[in-house]
């Protein structure tokens, strides 16, 4: 189990949210905030400017591909979508979190 | 082409997207997106706004963050492309090279030898003239001293050999921190069937600290065992005769060997390729002090005399003296010593010369040579070079059609520039790689081969010739692929397109491109070819020689018997004993007495004619004599003019006679028979006179060329009675081969005699064999230079003309159509062919009448504008040439007028 500051751990976890919305297809950047900001039910609070910053940076990882496309208005609008890498990472980052979070929740539950 | 046409070569387009405007257009969308989301639910504009701005946090810091991730990305994919966009090139340019393999094998090939006989030259040159001597240190404060003497009438000889008092001289002399002296020879090693000559360098005690040297194992001798008159024999191995010799065992520290009359105590073994500051192996290093005995003969005066000029001396200057300044010293101070000597001249100078080889006052002729040979090779990289460009301009010429359609179709010029270019990288890549085998196989050979005496240290390839071998490499690219790679990737692209390929490669500024290369390396090849044909003459010429005797089948045989006490009389008997056993040996058609051997050992006696005060001088010197047996001049093939040779009347006891030579005859007696006078031999008040029966064509005595000498024989049977000291020599004239009669006879000679240390027996031949050698190496450097020049030029014209017959087969058909007959065509293009060569022989030839003054000195007996070789040289070149063309002209003679006009 690998240990994390809080930062990493916020920044990975953003990572992780970001390749999870886009494994419905290509996303520009505000239809992604706005789909963490809906499926959390505003519970998690994401700075979109933090948001902006794993977009571009996953696309210089190569995760990520971008696009420049029509939105639902007719206006110009960057899409990222995922790459076969990116995937990949989403499926890594979603199995180390889940494996955390039942650990603190066997922890929390346990009894004395 | 401009600097940044170059670099653009290189890189791709530079022009990027702009990269900060997309990051504002994405964040422009993402607000106006929010702020109409939050409108639709109900807030108002300002508010909207505010929560829009709220819920995305700084926007100037995360608007910076984004650009500059951005632009690493960017970069990171640009490098990426530009990667892949070489990747790409390379496998284009060796895809499109596989396709025609005989054109690659051609250029490597050509490179290979172009490069590979310059990096083979530089290594030689490098070895025998920069490079400092090994194992010396600070070898630029090391000098030599030579004694130049001015005769007033005969010039000014320099001599590096100089007498012992000189010697003194120098170790008195301020500006020497030290001094040494050293003496190169031969000597025999052993005893009997076993024995064997070995290079023997007597060298005073303080050589090698003054070289610097350090042992391999054991010592260096010391002063105290070095001391004159009174040394200690002990002897310092050379590295490579102790591994030959010994297997390079240390137990032979301590033990003793044979050399000569004496046992030397082995007390040392010098590093791997120390020769002092010569270039051949010496095998065993002994001190002045116990070897002069061995070396100079028993009874001589060396340490005192004047009058014998063998010893080399080295000096190492103090920090910060002037050579000029020791010089003048020296010089003076010999002056002053020899004021009172007659015989000596007052112009006499000193003179100071650095060690490293070929930089001294007598540069061997082979480091001429050598020198000659490396200036040879840079014309042979510049042929090279000529060819390959023009190799590669018709093959660029040939594709001018592929690359006008990718130039129509989009391909950015210098993209097709960077491929050509490519495509020229990878053959001299190639050819480098082959030329680096070249210099490594040739530099082997010509150790081994030509140059076999000189202690070669480490591989022919060092780093050093490895490096050549990349700049010259580098060079060629430059020389031969730039300018082709450019000329290619500009045809004019309508002419080309509505043309078609056959006419497109006729653009007549190539056309003259090409042709002006083939004429200059026709040229330079002409040049070269001259150069290799005069040395070939000069060495048929010295080869030829008529020396006055006649070495072939001649054998010259001595018998060492230092140490074996024997009287005069008794050597006297061993010889006439062992003459006979000789005589008898099967293959052995004629054998004589003699004494002096030519080119190896002269002697002389003081002469006077009963009837005049003074002899006759010449300035060659003194008579010097032979003292023979009366088969003599029949073994040695030695004309006689008239009068008769010497019989067996010619006693001991009885009235004594001599022969001499035509300059003898000439010089004592002008306008006058010889035959009949009398000259009194020796040193005695009245010494007894010898009358002149006979009178021989002249020989030559140490030089192949030299001014006329002086010569005279005497019977051996009246020597001792004319004072003369007699060593024999047997002479032996055999059938066949001598080199496999030499063991025989040694054989023989040792089993009839125990008492001799060491026979040797040494065919005439390689006496001459040093006097050849640089006429040798000459030939058949050049001669390998030139034969490759001739080839790569016929390369080259055959290239040129099959190229030139390929873009025509459609005026070919066409006059085929019109009636031409096969044999016109063939002749126009054989003649064209033929044109061009003349024009390459007129140029070359104009060049070669130029530069001939500037190798005379180094012929022989051949004008440097020998008609023979001029003659020579234009058949070979017109022969190739016309060879190189037959076979275009006969597939232009070929072309069926129907397949001509279906190219199209």
């Amino acid at each position: 189990m690998p240990t994390a500051t809080d930062l990493d751990l916020l920044q990975g976890t953003l990572d992780t949210l970001v390749l999870k919305a886009l494994t419905w297809g290509p996303r520009h950047g505000y239809a992604v905030a706005r789909w963490i900001r809906q499926t959390t039910r505003d519970e998690l609070e994401v700075e979109e400017g933090a948001l902006y910053t794993a977009l571009h940076r996953m696309h210089r990882r190569g995760w990520l591909k971008a696009e420049w496309g029509l939105s639902e208005n007719n206006r110009k609008a960057k899409y990222y979508s995922l790459t076969p890498a990116g995937r990949g990472e989403l499926g890594r980052s979603a199995d180390q979190w889940s494996r955390y979070s039942r650990a603190v929740v066997r922890v929390l539950e346990a009894s004395a | 082409m401009s600097w940044r046409g170059f670099k653009r070569l290189f890189t791709l387009d530079t022009g990027r997207p702009d990269l900060d405007a997309e990051v504002d257009r994405e964040l422009e969308f993402h607000f106006a997106s929010s702020v109409a989301d939050l409108m639709a639910e109900g807030l108002d504009e300002t508010a909207a706004r505010a929560e829009a701005e709220r819920r995305f946090g700084s926007a100037t810091r995360t608007r910076a963050g984004l650009i500059q991730i951005d632009h690493h990305r960017e970069d990171r994919v640009r490098r990426i492309e530009r990667l892949e966009a070489l990747l790409h090139d390379l496998r284009l340019a060796l895809r499109s090279l596989a396709r025609q393999p005989g054109f690659v094998l051609t250029v490597a090939v050509t490179l290979g030898l172009g490069i590979g006989a310059n990096a083979t030259m530089v290594g030689l040159v490098d070895r025998l003239v920069f490079r400092a001597p090994a194992h010396v240190t600070d070898a630029d404060q090391v000098v030599q001293l030579s004694l130049t003497q001015v005769h007033p009438t005969f010039g000014s000889f320099t001599n590096t050999g100089v007498a012992w008092p000189d010697y003194v001289l120098a170790q008195r002399t301020a500006g020497f921190s030290a001094t040494a002296a050293f003496y190169t020879g031969r000597l025999t090693l052993g005893r009997g069937l076993e024995a064997q000559r070995v290079n023997v360098t007597m060298a005073s005690a303080g050589f090698f600290p003054l070289l610097g040297v350090r042992p391999l194992i054991g010592r260096f001798y010391s002063e105290e065992e070095d001391r004159i008159g009174a040394g200690t024999p002990v002897a310092v191995l050379g590295e490579r005769f102790w591994r030959r010799q010994f297997g390079a065992d240390r137990a032979v520290l301590g033990s003793s060997i044979r050399l000569g009359s004496n046992l030397f105590t082995v007390i040392g073994v010098a590093p791997r390729g120390f020769t002092g500051i010569e270039l051949n192996a010496v095998d065993v290093w002994i001190p002045v002090g116990s070897g002069a005995v061995e070396m100079l003969g028993p009874n001589t005066d060396w340490s005192t005399t004047r009058n014998w000029e063998w010893v080399r001396v080295l000096a190492r200057f103090r920090p910060g003296a002037r050579p000029e300044a020791s010089e003048a010293a020296l010089t003076t101070s010999y002056r002053g010593e020899i004021a009172s000597d007659p015989d000596r001249n007052q112009n006499s100078t000193f003179n100071l010369h650095p060690v490293i080889a070929g930089k001294g006052p007598e540069a061997p002729r082979s480091t001429q040579v050598t020198i000659w040979l490396a200036a040879v090779s840079v014309v042979v990289l510049l042929i090279t070079c000529a060819n390959v460009a023009n190799l590669l301009l018709a093959r660029g010429a040939r594709r001018q059609r592929e690359i006008a359609v990718r130039l129509a179709l989009g391909s950015r010029r210098r993209r097709l520039v960077a491929e050509l270019l490519l495509e020229v990288i990878i053959l001299a890549v190639a050819g480098g790689v082959l030329a680096l085998l070249v210099a490594y196989w040739g530099g082997a050979a010509i150790r081994s081969f030509l140059l076999p005496d000189i202690d070669w240290v480490g591989s022919p390839l060092d780093g050093r010739v490895a490096a050549v071998t990349w700049l010259a490499t580098l060079l060629t690219i430059v020389v031969a692929g730039l300018v082709p790679a450019i000329h290619g990737s500009r045809p004019d692209l309508n002419q080309s397109l509505k043309s078609g390929s056959q006419a497109s490669g006729r653009d007549p500024r190539q056309a003259r491109l090409r042709r002006t290369l083939l004429v200059a390396q026709t040229a330079l090849s002409v040049v070269l070819l001259m150069g290799a044909g005069l040395f070939v003459q000069s060495l048929r010429n010295v080869v030829d020689l008529d020396l006055g005797f006649e070495p072939r089948g001649l054998l010259v045989a001595t018998a060492d018997v230092a140490g074996s006490g024997l009287t005069r009389e008794q050597r006297a008997q061993l010889a006439t004993r062992l003459l006979e056993e000789v005589r008898r040996f099967p293959g052995v058609t004629s054998a004589s007495l003699g004494m002096a051997i030519p080119f190896q050992t002269r002697y002389s006696t003081r002469l006077r004619l009963p009837d005049r005060d003074s002899v006759p001088r010449l300035p060659t010197g003194n008579p010097s004599y032979n003292v023979i047996s009366p088969e003599f001049f029949a073994t040695t093939g030695m004309r006689l003019v008239v009068g008769r040779t010497f019989s067996a009347t010619d006693a001991e006891g009885s009235a004594p006679v001599m022969i001499v030579n035509e300059t003898m005859a000439r010089t004592y007696w002008p306008g006058e028979p010889a035959v009949g006078h009398c000259v009194m031999i020796g040193d005695d008040s009245v010494p007894p006179c010898a009358e002149v029966v006979g009178v021989v064509e002249d020989s030559r005595r140490a030089e192949l060329r030299e001014d006329p000498i002086m010569q005279y024989f005497v019977p051996v049977t009246q020597a001792s009675g004319l004072g003369m000291s007699f060593d024999r020599t047997l002479y032996l004239k055999v059938a066949g081969s001598t080199d496999q009669m030499v063991e025989p006879i040694r054989r023989a000679m040792i089993s009839a005699a125990p008492e001799v240390a060491w026979a040797n027996v040494t065919p005439m031949e390689s006496f001459l064999e040093p006097h050849l050698q640089p006429w040798r190496l000459g030939a058949s450097m050049f001669g390998i230079f030139g034969l490759l020049a001739l080839i790569v030029a016929a390369v080259g014209l055959y290239g040129v003309m099959a190229y030139s017959v390929a873009t025509r087969t459609r005026e070919f058909g066409v006059r085929g159509a019109l009636g031409a007959s096969a044999g016109t065509i063939a002749g126009q293009v054989l003649s064209e062919g033929l044109r061009l060569t003349l024009l390459g022989l007129v140029i070359g030839g104009v060049a070669a009448l130029g530069g001939a003054g500037l190798i005379a000195s180094l012929l022989f007996d051949t004008s440097p504008r020998d008609p023979v070789v001029f003659a020579t040289v234009t058949g070979a070149l017109l022969l190739a040439a016309g060879v190189a063309s037959l076979l275009p002209a006969v597939r232009a003679a070929r072309i069926a007028p129907a397949d001509a006009l279906r190219t199209e």
